[in-house]
This record gives C-alpha cells, sequence and structure tokens, in this order.
C-alpha cells in the first residue's frame, strides 16, 4: 500500500489501514521506546499507547511530514515523557525512603540508571558491553538520547532525524558528536572505577 | 599506562556494542491487544459521558430552575412571616421586662 494511499485510508477510519500501519510500524516503534525507557512491559505498553495517539490524531495529519516521521516522533515525546515520570517517582520515593540518603549522582551504577537491561537485539558476544553502554546511555540528556537512539539503534539517516526532531542539520551533527563524547567520558569514569 | 590501554580498549569495545544490533520486536499480538485496549477505553468513554445525554441534560436543568424556584418562593414566605412576627418579639421582650426605655428630662 502506498503511503499517501495509507494515509488517506487512515483518515477515514479504515481498520485494514490501521492493521497495516501497526503490522508495518509496530517493531519501529517498539524499538525505539524500548531503547528510551528500558523496561520492555513499559515499552509494550507505550507502543499501544503511540498507536492510539495516531488514530486519534491521524486526521490532524498534513502530510508535511512523512508518516514515518511523524510516528517516530510521537514515539519519542511519549518515551520521554514516560521515562521521566518513571525517574520522578522513584526519586522521590528514594528521597523518602531514605531521606539524607547518598544519592550519588555521579556514581555510575546507581539506582537510577541500572546496568541489567539487556536488548534483545544485541549479538550474543556484545551483550555485556552493550549492558554497560544502555547504562550510559540513560544518563545522557533528551535529546542525545533521541537522536543517538535513532541513528545507532534505529538506523535512521541524520536528515531523517532532523526531520524527527524538528531540527537542523548542523544541530543533529553536534548531538551525536557530544553523545558520543558524553559517553566516552562516562565510560572511562567507569572502567577507572571498577578497575580500582 | 598498561591499565590506561586497557581501559581505553574496553570503552571502544563499549561504544562498538551496539554494531549490528537487530530490531527489538514487541510481544506477539500487539495488534489484538490494542484493538482490546481501544474497545475499553470507548466503552469507559461513553459510560462516562452518560450525562451529557440531552434528555438527562433537560432534565438536570428542569431540576435546576425548579430549586431555585421553590427557593424564592420560600425566601419570600419567610420575609413576610418575619414582619407579621415582629410585634409578638417585642411583646415578649415588654413581658419579661427587656424593653430599653430611654427617660430625657
Amino acid at each position: 500500500m502506498k503511503t499517501e494511499e495509507l494515509i488517506d485510508e487512515l483518515q477515514r477510519g479504515s481498520e485494514n489501514a490501521f492493521r497495516y500501519l501497526v503490522d508495518t510500524y509496530q517493531s519501529r516503534v517498539y524499538n525505539t521506546v524500548l531503547t528510551i525507557v528500558q523496561q520492555p512491559d513499559d515499552a509494550d505498553d507505550l507502543t499501544q499507547e503511540v498507536f492510539i495517539t495516531v488514530f486519534e490524531s491521524i486526521r490532524s495529519f498534513r502530510g508535511d511530514a512523512q508518516l514515518s516521521t511523524w510516528v517516530y516522533r510521537i514515539a519519542t515525546t511519549k518515551a520521554l515523557d514516560a521515562y521521566r515520570k518513571r525517574h520522578a517517582r522513584k526519586r522521590f520515593a528514594f528521597l523518602t525512603s531514605l531521606f539524607g540518603g547518598n544519592d550519588d549522582d555521579e556514581g555510575f551504577s546507581d539506582h537510577f540508571h541500572p546496568v541489567d537491561f539487556e536488548h534483545p537485539g544485541v549479538q550474543m558476544e556484545r551483550q555485556e558491553h552493550s549492558k554497560i553502554l544502555f547504562g550510559a546511555i540513560n544518563r545522557l540528556s533528551d535529546q542525545q538520547k533521541v537522536a543517538f537512539t535513532l541513528h545507532h539503534v534505529e538506523g535512521l539517516s541524520y536528515q531523517e532525524i532532523t526531520e524527527v526532531m524538528q531540527t537542523s542539520l548542523p544541530s543533529v551533527e553536534s548531538l551525536l558528536f557530544r553523545a558520543k563524547q558524553n559517553l566516552r567520558k562516562q565510560l572511562q569514569g567507569y572502567y577507572q572505577r571498577t578497575k580500582e | 599506562m598498561k591499565a590506561d590501554k586497557r581501559i581505553e580498549n574496553e570503552v571502544e569495545k563499549t561504544l562498538r556494542a551496539l554494531d549490528g544490533i537487530e530490531r527489538a520486536e514487541p510481544k506477539p499480538f500487539l495488534y489484538t491487544r490494542l484493538k482490546a485496549r481501544m474497545e475499553q477505553r470507548a466503552e469507559s468513554k461513553t459510560q462516562a459521558r452518560w450525562h451529557l445525554r440531552p434528555a438527562y441534560l433537560v432534565a438536570s436543568l428542569v431540576l435546576l430552575v425548579g430549586l431555585n424556584v421553590w427557593a424564592v418562593v420560600q425566601y419570600n414566605s419567610q420575609k413576610t412571616n418575619a414582619v407579621v412576627s415582629q410585634p409578638t418579639i417585642d411583646n415578649m421582650a415588654s413581658d419579661y421586662g427587656l424593653s430599653i426605655s430611654v427617660d430625657i428630662q
């Protein structure tokens, strides 16, 4: 089915078109939100929420962006919101239970950024290293995290990322450059600490 | 020196950990679960909006106007009673010697 045709059918409320959309985009959406929230159950839940939002707001979609770009934008926004909410709750619970406790934000393997997320698509022999990398990705700023995820996990080009994030090409390049720099710095710190 | 090189080596290996990554797939039957959720949501929306049906809206409006009319009528009749009962209170006050009389000489 052509994209224009699909959008047209979706705007008319066709169930077949919606099913086709879900079948076509479900792994892209799930993979993106999973990398951001790093919780398979939350990611499954969020994937459904993304498609509900797509279904409810498809009428307002004017075709000024590609359908895939628009879906990625909804997915990343929802995933970041969910991640922030979950962490705000955790942070609050932590403060109430351990008032005045040692909340070491500089620490790498702490309560908020555990290094135990296993992405099922990572090659077996790289799984251990990827856990550490995902822990570090978690600590990037929202924008860097999204750019890094879309490029390195979803395989989107810089140009596609500019459309999803509604920003310029130099901004995306800078985001990815800084993301890599920050990751490197964090990982050096992590391996220094584990060596001691 | 050797340790630093080992750390750099580990960092590089970690940064390359996502090379060749494949997409993660959601649990099976996502569409079925999604449809069930949407139907459930639509159902709870209609349940939540029963009070917005025209019949319920008109009935609540009539009830509201009725209550207001009743309140006004009650208020007016109480006002009349208060005027009527005024002398009775004065009589009672003088009976018990509670009336205030001011003698000006």
